[in-house]
């Protein structure tokens, strides 16, 4: 079931949600078949920042009634060492590349965008907008303004399809991705993962390192498919839909709110072959 | 022991439970996992129960957990040594010869071969003492000579040192072997050609840490973390070392002593 998305042929309609799978870490736990059956029509990668980032302090993790909340604070090598550490081996997957990256400043991004549209093999650029724009204060993906001028300042900086993830942490994500597109996004993805707290028992206090977290997971299931079909009704550009996706019956459906493709995060982490799987179940269920 | 890390079958595997042994308050699980290649000892599987996971008080568990093996029998029989503190582990505990675990790995590095006429001398504590009872097993195999000390919280915990063959057992009350921590018989059999492998709570490892620095012997120190998948894919696992942040599940859990400051929980005092 070849799935065409932004111009780029795909084996079927299903890829990882960014940063939950890490395919160089996968071949040191699976060999080398985590790469030569890697279950994705397409590789997203973690984000991508300008600087290296450790990421936040431990715990990270909080188990959800199905599902989880982290916060692990996008830590990465930073562009320089990933184009030269990464990239190349990166480049060894059997499927199509798609960079994220984050900049915390207009220029940043900019920085990001060009490097990757002229340094590496990458077939679309997803752009994390869940972060807040130091010079306003305000979180990009949540507000059409901030998110128009985002898009608009790297638009012109590469040709290659950009995809403006959106939160759902926002009272309107379809008007904020009639905004991206408005300003030249290409492609839509939501949802990114859903503001939470887990407190530490018996205390106001948080339990994650990082105070605050992302749930994402079955937990989220439901929302996705609410965001989706307005953000589908709004703009015409294709969409990557995702949140708790476990089986081929919850890809379908998303495709049915109108998804091109769709992306599978949290459960990989229990199934690390679940992106195969339901790419298998969905095409079950359209043959 | 083999150097070269094994790597685990690409997915996750239903397994059957041959047998639930009890020992005291700790609980082995018996898997038969054809599948599975020859583990290190100190690397991990993460398991969980094929069906009634997530169906728990409060909707959990739903990740799976990592787990040390006790024992394996290089034909694919694996002992898993649980210690009930959590909706995860008690639902493993409480699962019946017959029923299926998910498995995924096994995943880490696990215990390296100690240096060139050095004797190994392994600590556990606690739960903590699966993967040096494992370590103690496979040398002897090897017909390596090592010295084993076990520490637990009481006999309850204890019990399970009855399956090593030869070890020194110490409790903190008393009620099994003398009374005391692993540092005691660490201080009297320790010599220069030593080299520690260890697992225990973070307060045990930090003491046997300091005092391996101190006396300037190699240590290999087996960690623990809450992880969500076992292999690279989440980040749950950070922790920082001299060496940077690494993931405890692909960088370890196995850490030399000389590339940690110290030895810290990496999760809150008593998990989620």
């Amino acid at each position: 079931m070849t799935v065409d998305f932004c111009g780029i042929a795909l084996e079927h309609p299903i890829v990882n949600a960014s940063g939950t799978w890490d395919p160089i870490a996968a071949r040191l736990a699976f060999g080398d078949a985590a790469f030569t059956e890697f279950p994705f029509s397409a590789h997203v990668t973690k984000t991508i920042t300008v600087e290296t980032r450790q990421g936040n302090p431990p715990p990270r993790l909080w188990e959800l009634p199905a599902g989880l909340i982290n916060s692990i604070g996008l830590p990465n090598k930073g562009i320089d060492r990933w184009l030269r550490e990464d990239l190349p081996v990166l480049s060894d997957l059997p499927v199509p590349l798609i960079v994220n990256v984050m900049g915390f400043t207009s220029d940043e991004l900019a920085r990001l965008v060009t490097e990757v549209g002229e340094k590496t093999p990458a077939v679309a650029i997803e752009l994390n907008v869940s972060c807040p724009n130091v010079e306003t204060g305000l979180i990009v993906g949540s507000d059409p303004t901030e998110c128009s001028r985002t898009v608009e300042a790297v638009r012109g900086r590469t040709e290659l399809p950009l995809i403006v993830k959106i939160t759902p942490n926002s009272t309107d994500p379809a008007a904020v991705a009639v905004a991206a597109v408005e300003a030249g996004a290409d492609a839509i993805s939501l949802i990114n993962t859903l503001k939470g707290l887990a407190l530490m028992p018996g205390s106001d206090e948080a339990w994650l390192g990082g105070g605050a977290g992302g749930g994402s997971g079955p937990a989220v299931r439901h929302i996705p498919f609410a965001d989706v079909a307005s953000v589908s009704q709004a703009v015409s550009v294709p969409i990557i839909g995702m949140g708790g996706v476990s089986t081929g019956l919850h890809a379908a459906n998303l495709i049915r709110v109108g998804s091109t493709l769709v992306a599978v995060g949290t459960e990989s982490f229990r199934d690390p072959r679940a992106g195969s799987r339901v790419a298998a179940e969905l095409a079950a269920m359209v043959t | 022991m083999n150097a070269v890390r094994p790597t685990a079958p690409f997915g996750r595997r239903a397994v059957e439970l041959t047998a639930v042994r009890s020992f005291g308050e700790y609980t082995v699980l018996d898997v038969h996992d054809p599948e599975a290649p020859n583990a290190l000892p100190g690397q991990f599987h993460m398991l969980s129960a094929e069906v009634g996971w997530g169906a728990g008080e409060d909707g959990r568990p739903w990740l799976p957990r990592a787990i040390s093996f006790l024992t394996s029998d290089g034909e694919g029989g694996f002992g898993f040594l649980i210690d009930s503190v959590g909706p995860g582990t008690d639902r493993l505990t409480r699962m019946e010869p017959g029923e299926r675990l998910l498995v995924t790995g096994p995943f880490g590095n696990g215990f390296q071969p100690v240096g060139a006429s050095r004797r190994p001398l392994l600590l556990g504590g606690g739960i903590g003492a699966a993967p040096v009872m494992a370590a103690a097993e496979a040398l002897a195999k090897q017909g390596t000579g090592y010295d084993l000390v076990l520490g637990f919280r009481g006999s309850e915990q204890g019990a399970i040192s009855a399956l090593a063959e030869v070890a020194t057992v110490v409790t903190d009350d008393g009620s099994l072997g003398d009374e005391g921590t692993v540092i005691g018989p660490l201080m009297e059999t320790a010599n220069d050609s030593t080299e520690i492998l260890a697992c225990g709570p973070p307060a045990m490892l930090e003491a046997v840490r300091a005092l391996a620095a101190e006396r300037g012997l190699p240590s290999q120190l087996a960690l623990e973390s809450p992880m969500a998948c076992g292999f690279g894919a989440c980040f749950g696992c950070a922790i920082e070392t001299k060496r940077g942040t690494l993931r405890l599940c692909v960088d370890g859990p196995v850490l030399a002593g000389d590339d940690l400051v110290a030895v810290t929980a990496s999760g809150r005092a008593g998990a989620q």
